[in-house]
């Protein structure tokens, strides 16, 4: 590396982006505010996506039936943040899960969460989660707000 | 060297705001009518070829989440871009993969959804990075792209320079818009359809930035497109007459906007056009495009560019591009009938609109034009991408009959 | 099968580091420069170009825009592909293959010293639903498949270390690779900053500048070049699912796939011995041991068996990331195409001090995409 100091303009470009999420996911999130978790069903392998979708992939199928999964599941992976998105350090550690949940058969996408109420060295794939929600949901993303271990 | 023909074309409703669908949604619209179309499905593709211009929406590599709305959930998939010339490059792609041996039947799909993003900042970051260093400060990039007048200020200076070489006048500019919104109200999936469109209307819009106006300029459009094609042989079971892929070229030059290049270089030159246009002539067989081609679809999203590229692409001489569409020549029912699909004056989503052009021109060989299709016989056609820095064009000719001699 | 044997027939490097004092485009002119004469070529003989970059990467919408003077593409027929090198060698094989033009130039280049990676990469995500937890990017992705891999085959956390351990071992006889400190051993990397478990700073790439060029040539124009043609003699790639949790994430199946198209075109039966070389394209530690496994180069099915027997090693039956892999050096979007080219200078007998004796046939791969969920495998041999 160069013993030089050179020049940098730092420079922070924003593009300010509004996606549509489409009607499928206007929907789930919608249900969300209801505090309720639905997906869609392939008629043909049976897999309900969860989040919702238009079509499946795999047998190239439209999607229109709709099933309502409870909001307990199964931890199907983790990872522990000790960083956020850009690196920076975290003051506590943050358990990311990937959560099966019940209700749907045996062919459901997992959705992402944090879990909580579980110290980072004794988080298991296999245990079983049940969602948290917020007080007051809005229909948005943080209506589920984390999972927690199921109390037995 | 394998012979390869497009099978099917399909495409989205192209709108201002395609906020009924996500970008996934818009995709699967586009795709599933070229299925329809041509009578495949995904299980009859082999591999897949996409391309947008990610910035536009924010999504690095849409096709990466977005490939099971395609049909290409377990599929080879490359991401080809090049700017304005993206889906006229992504079609290309969907030729190479079939014609360098690998793969029998390829999907080219692209699309933009700019109402997701914002188009001018985006047309900005072409060259904000360089800005502002050289600047050494941050300005929004909103100041910057409204002071530039966006890419219309740009186009200015190209405008300029064309109307002054060839005559072309404001009359000229407001005829070309007329006869490419009334064709697109011949097209049920082109954006702006305006049957009754007159010179006196756009002539009425507010200028820009001398000499286009308002009226003058593209809109900006959510839409998708997807192309299939097969080898020769293939495609002969697939459709009455497929549209065979005779050249194709990919020209690159230094960039000519404002104010980085316009100095030294006339951005009405388009050296790019003229060699991409070569290379696929060449590729083509075809020694005189005046006269052997049939049918254009040209990349124009300001007024002056159909007649300027016409000229670049020697389908009429140098400065005699107003005079031929003044007499009508590339109307619909002309001899050399010019962008009957609208052309990207009506419509524009700006990484799908380069593959349109090669889509529609394959749509006038096979004959599946629909309303706008030509009344002359269309045997060979030229399609043009323009975009970059105002320095990259891609020109494919289609034919009726293959190019080499099938095995 | 290709049309016609394609072969690459030159190519030049730039250092991997952090290289601020570089422009972008002095960068490109300089590795595009030197890979000319060493292919024993002018400008005038190159048919076409293929870029490689990312507009993300590059902050700038057309990444190519500025490029194409420094990449003696000015006036040429050109192009960009917008993944990873070796995705970039695979389109312009294609279009020599497709008998169009006999000679290309792939130029595969990146500045990380000028963006931030894991934003760029995270831009990567859905939109309609991962993205907006906030949380996630590049690594995390990765973290949930090192977890499912370490699970299912009940390994030791450390055996990442150990991975990166040999790479960085490797990096030290790389004068390309300047990416980090190379002296650390498996303690010291198991012990990095953790990021997202189980993956530590040492056990992911780090992000540097580079520019990478390859010259390609079309049968039978590339047996009357300079150097010896080191040709493609299969190539193959792959997509599979995007969401984690449609993925077998223990498998790398897009990775088995790519390289099972690779194996057939090139006639290879057994790659755990006909393979001498492997230069595998692993952002993450884990996804060596998992691409050794998807891609058949383990004897038995423990790719974590093969690196304790030191068959991995530099001195071992089987040398994977001589270089020191993308563990050691990583400019995001060039990492297959340098792959390729310390392939080709295994085949040739141009790899320096990091050189494995004998190679007949040397194996590469690139990826791109969440967890590598999109695939390119080839291999080379004279």
């Amino acid at each position: 590396m160069s013993e030089k100091k050179f020049f940098r303009v730092p420079s922070l470009v924003t593009m300010p982006c509004a996606w549509s999420v489409g009607p499928f996911l206007d929907r789930f999130y919608a249900e969300l505010g209801q505090k309720k978790i639905v997906g869609t069903r392939c008629p043909k392998c049976r897999t309900v996506f969860v989040p919702p979708r238009s079509v499946c992939g795999a047998c190239w199928k439209p999607l229109t039936k709709w099933v309502e999964l409870k909001d307990q599941g199964e931890l199907v992976n983790y990872t522990v943040a000790h960083v956020d998105m850009r690196g920076a350090a975290l003051q506590t550690p943050r358990i990311l899960g990937m959560v099966k949940l019940k209700g749907g058969g045996a062919k459901v996408t997992a959705i992402y969460g944090e879990i909580k109420g579980v110290a980072p060295d004794r988080v298991k794939v296999g245990m079983k989660l049940a969602a948290v929600w917020a007080d007051e949901p809005k229909g948005e993303l943080t209506d589920l707000s984390y999972f927690q271990p199921v109390s037995k | 060297m394998r012979n390869v023909a497009i099978v099917g074309f399909g495409l989205s409703k192209h709108k201002a705001k395609r906020r009924d669908v996500n970008i996934a949604e818009l995709l699967y619209e586009a795709v599933q009518d070229a299925f329809e179309k041509s009578g495949l499905t995904p299980e009859d593709v082999d591999a897949y070829v996409f391309g947008n211009m990610h910035t536009f929406e924010g999504v690095n590599q849409p096709e990466l989440w977005a490939a099971p709305w395609i049909g290409a959930l377990h599929k080879p998939m490359l991401r080809i871009t090049t700017g304005g010339t993206t889906g006229g490059t992504v079609a290309q792609a969907g030729y190479y993969n079939v014609a360098c041996g690998m793969f029998d039947t390829v999907m080219a799909v692209a699309f933009e959804k700019q109402s997701d993003g914002n188009t001018q900042l985006g047309l900005a970051a072409i060259v904000i990075p360089e800005g502002l260093a050289m600047m050494r400060f941050s300005p929004s990039l909103s100041l910057g792209a409204a002071a530039g007048g966006g890419s219309t200020g740009g186009a200015s200076f190209q405008a300029q320079s064309y109307c002054h070489k060839s005559g072309a006048t404001q009359e000229h500019l407001a005829l070309h818009v007329v006869k490419n919104r009334r064709n697109a109200a011949k097209n049920p999936y082109a954006h702006l359809r305006m049957p009754n469109l007159t010179v006196e209307d756009v002539m009425n819009t507010p200028m820009i930035s001398y000499p286009l106006r308002y009226g003058h300029t593209c809109p900006s459009s959510d839409g998708s497109a997807a192309i299939i094609f097969t080898t020769a042989k293939k495609a002969r079971k697939i459709c009455e007459r497929p549209a065979f892929v005779l050249g194709v070229g990919s020209g690159a030059t230094d960039p000519t906007i404002n104010p980085l290049g316009a100095a030294t270089t006339d951005p009405s030159e388009q050296l790019a056009c003229k060699l991409a246009a070569k290379w696929a002539y060449e590729k083509a067989g075809i020694t005189n495009p005046r006269k052997e081609i049939d049918y254009a679809e040209i990349y124009e999203p300001f007024a002056h560019q159909e007649m300027m590229w016409s000229e670049r692409l020697g389908l009429f001489d140098e400065n005699q591009g107003p005079e031929a569409l003044k007499s009508g020549r590339t109307q619909i029912d002309g001899d050399l009938p010019i962008n009957a699909s609208g052309g990207v004056i009506s419509t524009n989503a700006i990484g799908a609109t380069a593959m349109i052009r090669v889509g529609e021109a394959a749509l006038q060989i096979m004959g599946k034009a629909g309303e706008h299709q030509v009344p002359k016989k269309v045997n060979r056609t030229v399609s043009h991408g323009w975009g970059g820095l105002f320095q990259y064009v891609c020109v494919t000719v289609l034919g009726s009959e293959p190019r080499h001699r099938e095995k | 099968m290709f049309e016609r044997k394609v072969a690459i027939v030159g190519y030049a490097m730039s250092d991997q580091a952090d290289r601020i004092e570089d422009t972008r485009e002095g960068m490109i002119f300089d590795t595009v420069r030197a890979a000319l004469p060493q292919a024993g070529i002018t400008r005038d003989q190159i048919g076409t170009v293929v870029m490689c970059s990312n507009d993300f990467y590059d902050g700038h919408t057309i990444s190519n825009a500025f490029t194409v003077e420094p990449a003696a593409a000015y006036a040429k027929d050109e192009t960009k592909v917008e993944q990873d090198g070796m995705h970039a060698l695979l389109y312009a094989a294609m279009r020599l293959a497709s008998g169009n033009y006999d000679v290309a130039l792939v130029v595969a280049h990146s500045k990380g010293s000028e963006f931030e990676a894991q934003v760029a990469l995270s831009a990567q995500l859905d939109p309609t639903y991962d993205r907006q937890f906030g949380w996630f990017n590049d690594i995390s992705m990765a973290a949930f498949q090192a977890r499912a891999f370490l699970d299912k085959k009940k390994l030791p956390e450390e055996v990442l270390a150990q991975v990166a351990a040999k790479n960085f071992a490797h990096a030290r006889k790389n004068p390309k690779a300047k990416a980090r400190d190379y002296s650390a051993a498996a303690e010291a990397i198991a012990r990095s900053k953790p990021l997202f478990t189980p993956l530590r700073e040492q056990t992911v790439y780090p992000v540097t500048d580079g520019c990478c060029v390859a010259v390609l040539a079309a049968e039978p124009k590339a047996r009357k070049m300079k150097n010896k043609p080191i040709w493609i003699k299969g190539i193959g790639h792959w997509q599979e699912a995007y969401a984690l949790s449609e993925r077998d994430l223990t498998k790398m199946e897009s990775a088995k796939k790519a390289a099972k198209r690779a194996y057939k075109m090139a006639g290879v039966t057994q790659p755990a011995a006909e393979i001498k070389v492997a230069e595998l394209s692993e952002h993450f530690a884990h996804q060596e041991l998992q691409l050794a496994e998807a891609l058949g180069l383990c004897e038995g099915t423990s790719a974590a068996k093969n690196l304790e027997a030191g068959r991995f090693g530099l001195k071992g039956k089987l040398p994977i990331n001589p270089s020191g892999g993308a563990l050691s050096a990583c400019a995001l979007g060039t990492v297959g195409l340098v792959r390729a080219v310390e392939a080709a200078q295994q085949v040739l007998g141009e790899a320096g001090e990091h050189q494995v004796k004998g190679v007949k046939l040397a194996l590469a791969h690139g990826q791109c995409g969440p967890a590598a969920q999109n695939n390119v495998v080839a291999v080379f041999g004279k």
